[in-house]
């Protein structure tokens, strides 16, 4: 066994230095796209001699540094979009919604196939009573869309799902009873 | 099942409680459903062997197969129907993902773009909220007009395309926008600044629009970067007359007058920073050649 490999081995080595460099033979010069593309100078002579540049730049490069974590809001910041930013204390009801670690709202658009494709709004992040919270969402759809409202309450998982798109609604309740 | 003496179970605290008692899961407790996946049946071996998967007789067995798309004589399909240009050079018409005033406005309010620094290309990637992939013909982001009554941020800010109502909508609330092209290998190293840089590629000089896109960065009206600067200024006067509103001085906020009027060069990608520079992110320095050759080629 041990024999076969080794001898494969030196087979495989001898294959390699009689590998044929077309290149080399016709002296055709190759241009990559960038320079780590390129197959690398042999002396340090072939590069081009260069100085530091002054160090009042590198602030130009700080500028291009993301963030390695999500910024928190502005506390006193400007509220002209659909975002408020979530209240220092909860609403006193029986449940609560957190805002997700972006801080917005958990209120998702969901198309779900259901032999034809399907709108479905889905609140997560849910905390207590999601009962008390579904028949609250529900009947203010009912009030504003003048239609009747199918839901879906995952009490394991905490999650409403509603047929339909009702996201705008949805949101803007969350956020007027302080979540 | 365990509970604290009368207390009733529902919903989760049923199914926390299961998962405290249920041993840990692991490969070796786990098993997909019946006919979940089926096993590749090869033309090998015992079961899979005598006919090999090739049938009977006719040309599946002796492996002598009609061309793909023949229909025995007939005009087959591929030929039936005839070609329409509707993606003629579809290959290389030019995407810009859109970005739309609200998310603009939301990315203000929420802190996540500083309005005291011009935004660019660079700024929107760097969100992490917005991918682009030069690869796939996208040329870089398109201002939208989704949101645009209630956009009210005063920012400094370069796109790729915005139409006219998106550039009034800025400069209505003391902004500054501008159009500008990148190509390909400049996208790429603008999406990712500190992963271009740690490559140990020297910054690339951009290069000027196609043909087809010239017009459109030269037009003032489009305020793009190689229109003259007096035509833009003459078209934001225009504007604001079209649509109806004052057009604020720029130079009654001094301290914010430099940050507004900063601007790219039509060669540069990273403010501040030129083409040729080399950057070495280890140890904060910024080099630069000083060959001639690559000196004019950097600088033309």
């Amino acid at each position: 066994m041990a024999s076969v490999a080794a001898r494969s081995f030196v087979f495989r080595q001898q294959m390699n230095t009689r590998r044929f460099d077309f290149a080399s033979c016709l002296n055709i010069k190759s241009f990559y796209s960038s320079y780590s593309a390129n197959p690398k100078e042999k002396s340090p002579e072939n590069y081009t001699q260069y100085h530091e540049v002054s160090s009042d730049n590198w602030k130009f490069v700080e500028r291009l540094k993301p963030p390695t974590v999500v910024p928190s809001f502005p506390k006193n910041g400007s509220c002209f979009s659909d975002w408020t930013p979530p209240p220092d204390t909860p609403p006193n009801l029986p449940y609560f919604v957190k805002r997700t670690k972006n801080f917005m709202v958990p209120v998702y658009l969901n198309f779900e196939a259901v032999r034809n494709q399907r709108k479905i709004t889905m609140v997560k992040h849910i905390e207590g009573d999601i009962w008390a919270l579904e028949k609250a969402i529900k009947s203010h759809l009912e009030e504003v869309t003048k239609r009747q409202v199918v839901s879906q309450v995952h009490e394991v998982a905490m999650y409403i799902k509603f047929r339909g798109d009702y996201v705008l609604h949805v949101k803007k309740w969350l956020l007027n009873a302080g979540f | 099942m365990a509970g604290m003496g009368n207390r009733v179970l529902a919903g989760t605290d049923r199914a926390l409680d299961l998962l405290r008692e249920l041993p840990r899961l692991s490969l070796s407790n786990i098993r997909s459903n019946p006919k979940a996946f089926k096993r590749n049946k090869r033309g090998r071996g015992q079961h899979g062997g005598k006919k090999h998967g090739a049938g009977n007789k006719g040309s599946g067995q002796r492996q002598n197969f009609m061309r793909l798309g023949y229909e025995t004589g007939n005009n087959p399909f591929y030929l039936r129907v005839p070609k329409e240009p509707y993606y003629k050079g579809h290959h290389l018409r030019r995407e810009y993902p859109p970005i739309s005033l609200m998310q603009l406005q939301t990315l203000i309010d929420t802190g996540r773009l500083d309005t005291s620094k011009p935004i660019d290309l660079s700024a929107l990637c760097n969100t992490k909220l917005f991918q682009l992939s030069p690869l796939e013909n996208q040329y870089g982001f398109q201002l939208t007009d989704e949101g645009l009554d209630n956009f009210k941020g005063r920012v400094n800010i370069e796109v790729q395309y915005a139409s006219e109502q998106v550039i009034s909508a800025i400069e209505r609330n003391g902004g500054v926008i501008t159009t500008a092209f990148y190509d390909a290998p400049s996208l790429i190293a603008m999406r990712d600044p500190m992963k271009f840089f740690a490559s140990g590629n020297p910054i690339p000089k951009r290069q000027m629009p196609p043909e087809n896109a010239v017009e459109y960065y030269t037009d003032p009206k489009n305020r793009g970067y190689l229109a003259d600067p007096d035509l833009i200024a003459l078209e934001r006067f225009k504007l604001a007359q079209k649509y109806g509103y004052e057009l604020p001085d720029l130079k009654k906020d001094p301290e914010l007058l430099p940050m507004m009027l900063e601007r790219k060069d039509p060669r540069q990608i990273f403010f501040g920073l030129n083409p040729g520079w080399l950057v070495n992110l280890k140890d904060k320095k910024i080099f630069e050649p000083e060959d001639e050759q690559l000196l004019e080629y950097f600088r033309s």
